[in-house]
């Protein structure tokens, strides 16, 4: 992992400002529930997570302009939930790779209310046998741009893997019916929250 | 008392009502009939102030001129049910119905469901979301009763309806009288109407009103049609 990988990774998004940055690295053995709060800063965070049956919620907090690499080696039964707090600019990569007889079920919530570039990728190599991968990301934006990409690669015939993303936003005709109901616009952000929060 | 003094409606540049002169009393039914087109839903929504809709004339709402009010803030006290509700995926009815109601008795509303002939997962589905059309009549029949606004303005909330369905909202509109509400109902299904104890009916034609009056006109435009106006 070096700055070359992170330049190719996000070739189009890819700031000259990142020449500067420090990579943080970080590496967590998880075979047990746990709870990581991440916050991030002028710097390219680099983290893998080798995890083991067990369930892991991560949240990532961002003001500013950065960059950050996940890796998640996932053996057993898995559980991850990622919900990222982005009010600043911030690239993400996250690479699910998934091992034989393995299921993982990944939850990506964004709230974006800047910008946010997410490659996700759930990745069963020809020798993982019998493995399944599903993501599923949920957006809510105020006044955000958000890029999300998520791609499967499954090289294995008895793997599968499983996509699904929903933007939490309403149409107009929706937002009409709810001033209906006496809900008005601003009120609807916070009723769309609560709907993100319970997800 | 809801008073509506010389209003003229335009949607997209179009005359839909002109010159509507009304008084609503509390306690009352009231029933707005007509053919299609005639501007029916365009009164209740321009009762409400609907954003789309441009109005001359004034209304009057326990005297305090409500006409260009926001839409939110008149449906704190007048519950409108759309001729075809709107289905919401993203938010689910338990998030609105817990943001709307002063009591969210998830017990109560669960019943209330039943009776009514909601599915039983209904609260945890987005709003009218993969309702049929008779569900989705039997949800608003469902806030109108939740709600507990004094007006309740019901928009062909009867058509398509079975009879089980039609016995119920029968016996929610008498409810609804004992409580003192006012309850304007548009409607074309004459049979059912008839049935009603409704205190006074509104013939609205091309946006213009041709009749208020007691039910016996209903028997007269069921024998003649539109054509005695």
């Amino acid at each position: 992992m070096d700055l070359i990988f992170f330049k190719d990774l996000f070739k189009k998004y890819y700031d000259k400002i990142f020449d500067n940055y420090k990579i943080i690295k970080n590496e967590f053995n998880i075979n047990k529930d746990q709870y990581i709060e991440i916050n991030l800063d002028k710097n390219i965070y680099y983290n893998v997570f080798n995890i083991n049956s067990s369930e892991i919620k991560i949240r990532i907090n961002n003001n500013d302009i950065s960059m950050m690499y996940n890796e998640f080696n996932i053996i057993g039964k898995v559980k991850i939930n990622i919900l990222i707090n982005n009010s600043g600019n911030l690239k993400i990569y996250n690479l699910y790779k998934i091992n034989s007889n393995s299921y993982s079920d990944s939850i990506e919530k964004i709230y974006n209310k800047n910008n946010i570039v997410l490659i996700s990728k759930i990745f069963i190599d020809k020798n993982s046998e019998n493995s399944e991968g599903k993501l599923s990301q949920y957006l809510l934006e105020e006044n955000g741009i958000s890029i999300l990409l998520p791609i499967l690669d499954i090289e294995n015939n008895k793997s599968k893997g499983f996509h699904g993303s929903k933007i939490l936003k309403l149409t107009e005709k929706e937002e009409s019916y709810l001033r209906y109901l006496s809900i008005s616009k601003e009120e609807i952000k916070n009723i769309l929250m609560r709907e993100f929060n319970f997800i | 008392m809801l008073k509506i003094e010389g209003l003229n409606v335009y949607s997209d540049n179009k005359k839909i009502l002109e010159n509507i002169n009304l008084e609503f009393e509390y306690g009352k039914l009231y029933l707005i009939f007509g053919p299609n087109g005639s501007g029916k839903t365009t009164l209740a929504k321009a009762i409400l102030n609907d954003e789309s809709l441009k109005k001359e004339g004034k209304i009057f709402l326990d005297n305090i001129d409500i006409t260009n009010e926001k839409t939110e803030n008149i449906a704190k006290y007048i519950f409108y049910s759309f001729q075809d509700p709107v289905e919401i995926e993203n938010i689910r009815t338990r998030t609105l119905l817990m943001y709307i109601l002063d009591n969210f008795d998830e017990k109560k509303i669960l019943n209330l469901g039943k009776d009514l002939g909601l599915p039983e997962d209904f609260l945890d589905r987005g709003i009218n979301y993969n309702l049929s059309g008779g569900e989705k009549k039997r949800f608003s029949l469902l806030l109108s009763i939740l709600l507990n606004r004094k007006i309740i303005i019901l928009d062909e909330i009867d058509s398509g309806a079975d009879i089980e369905f039609l016995n119920k909202l029968k016996y929610y509109l008498d409810q609804f009288k004992k409580e003192n509400k006012m309850i304007i109902l548009i409607s074309h299904n004459l049979k059912f109407v008839k049935e009603l104890n409704i205190d006074k009916v509104i013939v609205l034609i091309d946006g213009k009103i041709k009749y208020v009056g007691d039910k016996n006109i209903l028997n007269k435009i069921e024998e003649n049609g539109f054509n005695i106006f």
